[in-house]
């Protein structure tokens, strides 16, 4: 195990010897940065005239959502949030006014925000509920029929995706377990995180496959594979130690980022909504998984760490098998982002989805692990969440077999 | 000690690289000489296990070359040295002594003896890429020197070394040869014809002399002429024999031949060397040569 160490830490002088890696990690983390600050860069205008700056907007709606008077989605919330935007809200067009108010839009839009920073994201919710529903009586909304709407999004839904019986009866029952009326109050933080997730990832496993690529590759290109497997240890203790500098700079690369990005997301719109249900968020509220804030951002963080420790393996796998660092990173590019595309085809087909679903890159898509459609095993239901890292899992030791047996009998020619 | 080859054939596609060799080699400095495309690199790359023979086995003391147990006792330094070019010759003797599994003081001590001894000292912290073609390859040769081994295996050592380094490498290696075995391959004959106890002719993928240099150029003894010729003549000669030297004089053109019969009338025998055997064998009219 010593010796392995050892050469793994080669291996990572290797890497960081190299000009792409620190390119590749730089972009990684100007993204990541962007990604998190860009949302409270910038200015809000309404006809021209600035009213606001997204950083303040963000500042007043955190700050408005850990002060809630009341922290549930009950018939005194959707009271109090009618009264808020009574003033505001004219006629069944809702918010307008096409003339400026007295005073400029600066003075209306402070007095707007300031009543209805609280409410925003139910807005948001009710929109898409009504998006899905064809038309939605939001005057009439109230604590009780809220979620008896909602129950007839989800079923409209579950047409659309063309569930079967069994698994809309799953879903139906794991909607029971969450309890209502939601708890409500600063979502924002997980919302911004669950929206910049997949872009983030995408962009680690580009880097990832650009690092990685030359990883067996790069033996052959720089001449060193007939030195490397007549050396004792080139046949063995070598490729097990670039499998492990591997995968282990692909779990470093996602939880580092990934970590940073958190910060940025705390310091910008806080985490403190860690034990409200995933519903009262945009990136959850078609979902009907019981689990809070926290365990569904435990569950993408693993998901998407999973999705890039597979992509690392594959990485390394067409890295032995194509003898070229140039041709692994270009087929990697295309199988990130082929997924991307698929999925949408792939819709109306059970089968075909839950493949195209289960790739790397569909791992990055919070929606996309906890989506309706199912793996049904001896009447057991398994969301993708479940059912992948087992797969993956599988997969890896296939292709780490595969990999290190390439390598290890790999013919200088 | 002893290596042993065993009816060894490797073949790509059409072209046979290595014709059934059977060889014994036992501890000592073997040269192996052949022109390009002779077979010589693929026999090499198969002694090392990074190529695997069609049919035959290559054995060391009784255990195949592809074992780790092999590769603990080997010492290689390819045709087409690689190296990573942003490593120091420090680093990269260290990453190599790693991958030999020398312990990292050990390792540390072998590497500044030998990069000492490959005259790099001065220069054991710079990247390699900034270094010559000829600094390159003693890095190269002082790397297959690491683990001390039992079989060192060098395939054109002494290409990209000047005159002075070649000497050099030369001393070196007859050294090595008292407690090993020590294969070499190259094109320039006075490094075999100085370093090698015994040398290995290698022809179209088959070894067609083994012996000491007096027993090799035994069988080219009393075929080599000198002559001096008009140029019509030497022309006529040269397209006919293989001509080890060719010099314009005041007289003609004085030519050095290899070939079973007086060219010439005027023709006069030679002293045999191994150059003369090389170019026997391997210059362009050698089937004409040696009819």
């Amino acid at each position: 195990m010593k010796e392995i160490l050892n050469l793994t830490g080669y291996e990572y002088r290797k890497i960081f010897k190299k000009r792409s890696t620190w390119i590749a990690l730089a972009v990684v983390l100007l993204w990541t940065l962007f990604s998190g600050f860009s949302r409270a860069f910038g200015e809000f205008y309404i006809d021209g005239e600035k009213v606001d700056t997204h950083f303040h907007m963000a500042k007043q709606e955190r700050a408005a959502l850990e002060h809630l008077e009341i922290g549930a989605l009950n018939d005194e919330f959707f009271q109090k949030m009618k009264g808020a935007q009574a003033e505001f809200y004219q006629g069944e067009d809702g918010f307008c006014l096409n003339e400026p108010p007295e005073g400029g839009w600066a003075a209306y839009w402070k007095r707007y925000y300031e009543a209805n920073a609280p409410f925003e994201n139910v807005s948001v919710l009710l929109a898409m509920m009504e998006n899905r529903l064809g038309s939605l009586p939001r005057e009439e909304i109230n604590g009780t029929n809220f979620y008896a709407f909602r129950e007839r999004m989800m079923d409209a839904l579950f047409e659309a995706e063309k569930l079967s019986e069994g698994e809309i009866a799953f879903h139906k029952k794991e909607n029971e377990k969450i309890t209502t009326p939601y708890a409500y109050g600063n979502m924002t933080g997980y919302q911004n995180f669950f929206k910049m997730q997949t872009p983030n990832f995408i962009f680690i496993a580009f880097a990832v496959a650009i690092v990685l690529a030359p990883m067996f590759a790069g033996e052959h290109d720089s001449h060193m594979d007939a030195l490397a497997l007549s050396s004792r240890f080139g046949k063995n203790k070598l490729i097990w130690a670039k499998f492990l500098a591997g995968l282990s700079f692909a779990f470093f690369a996602s939880v580092g980022f990934t970590l940073l990005f958190l910060l940025e997301i705390q310091a910008i719109y806080g985490l403190s909504g860690w034990n409200l249900p995933i519903q009262v968020c945009a990136s959850g509220f078609l979902l009907n998984l019981p689990m809070n804030m926290l365990e569904f951002l435990l569950v993408s963080i693993g998901c998407c760490v999973l999705g890039i420790l597979m992509a690392a393996t594959v990485v390394m796998f067409l890295s032995v098998k194509m003898k070229s660092a140039f041709g692994v990173i270009i087929l990697r590019f295309v199988f990130i982002l082929a997924p991307v595309y698929l999925a949408q085809l792939a819709g109306n087909h059970h089968g075909l989805f839950l493949l195209v679903c289960s790739l790397p890159t569909s791992m990055f898509y919070p929606r996309g692990i906890a989506a309706h459609q199912l793996l049904s095993v001896g009447g057991h239901y398994f969301y993708f969440f479940q059912w992948v890292p087992v797969v993956y899992l599988c997969l890896a030791g296939i292709l780490l077999c595969w990999s290190y047996r390439g390598f290890r009998d790999y013919q200088v020619r | 000690m002893e290596l042993i080859f065993d009816r060894v054939t490797k073949q790509y596609r059409e072209k046979i690289a290595v014709d059934r060799v059977s060889l014994s080699l036992s501890q000592g400095v073997y040269g192996l000489l052949g022109a390009n495309g002779a077979g010589k690199t693929t026999l090499m790359r198969m002694m090392c296990g990074v190529l695997r023979p069609d049919s035959g086995e290559i054995r060391y003391n009784g255990m195949d070359v592809g074992e780790e147990l092999y590769r603990d006792v080997l010492g290689y330094l390819p045709q087409e040295f690689g190296y990573y070019p942003e490593f120091s010759a420090m680093d990269f003797l260290m990453y190599l002594a790693s991958l030999k599994g020398i312990p990292r003081k050990k390792a540390k001590e072998k590497s500044l003896e030998l990069l000492e001894l490959a005259d790099l000292s001065h220069v054991a912290k710079k990247k390699i890429k900034t270094f010559s073609g000829g600094m390159k390859q003693r890095l190269g040769i002082a790397q297959s020197l690491l683990n001390n081994p039992e079989v060192l295996v060098l395939d054109e050592p002494t290409a990209g070394l000047d005159p002075k380094e070649r000497v050099k490498f030369r001393n070196m290696v007859s050294k090595l040869g008292n407690d090993r075995i020590v294969l070499l391959s190259t094109h320039i004959v006075p490094d075999v014809e100085y370093i090698a106890d015994v040398i290995l002719l290698m022809k179209d993928g088959a070894i067609i002399h083994k012996g000491s240099l007096e027993e090799i150029i035994q069988e080219i003894s009393g075929k080599v002429w000198e002559c001096t010729v008009d140029s019509q003549s030497a022309a006529r000669l040269m397209g006919q024999y293989p001509a080890l030297n060719i010099r314009k004089e005041k007289e003609g053109t004085s030519l050095r031949l290899v070939c079973g019969q007086k060219p010439t009338e005027s023709a006069v025998q030679a002293a045999a060397a191994l150059e003369d055997l090389y170019l026997y064998y391997f210059s362009e009219t050698s089937g004409e040569g040696q009819e």
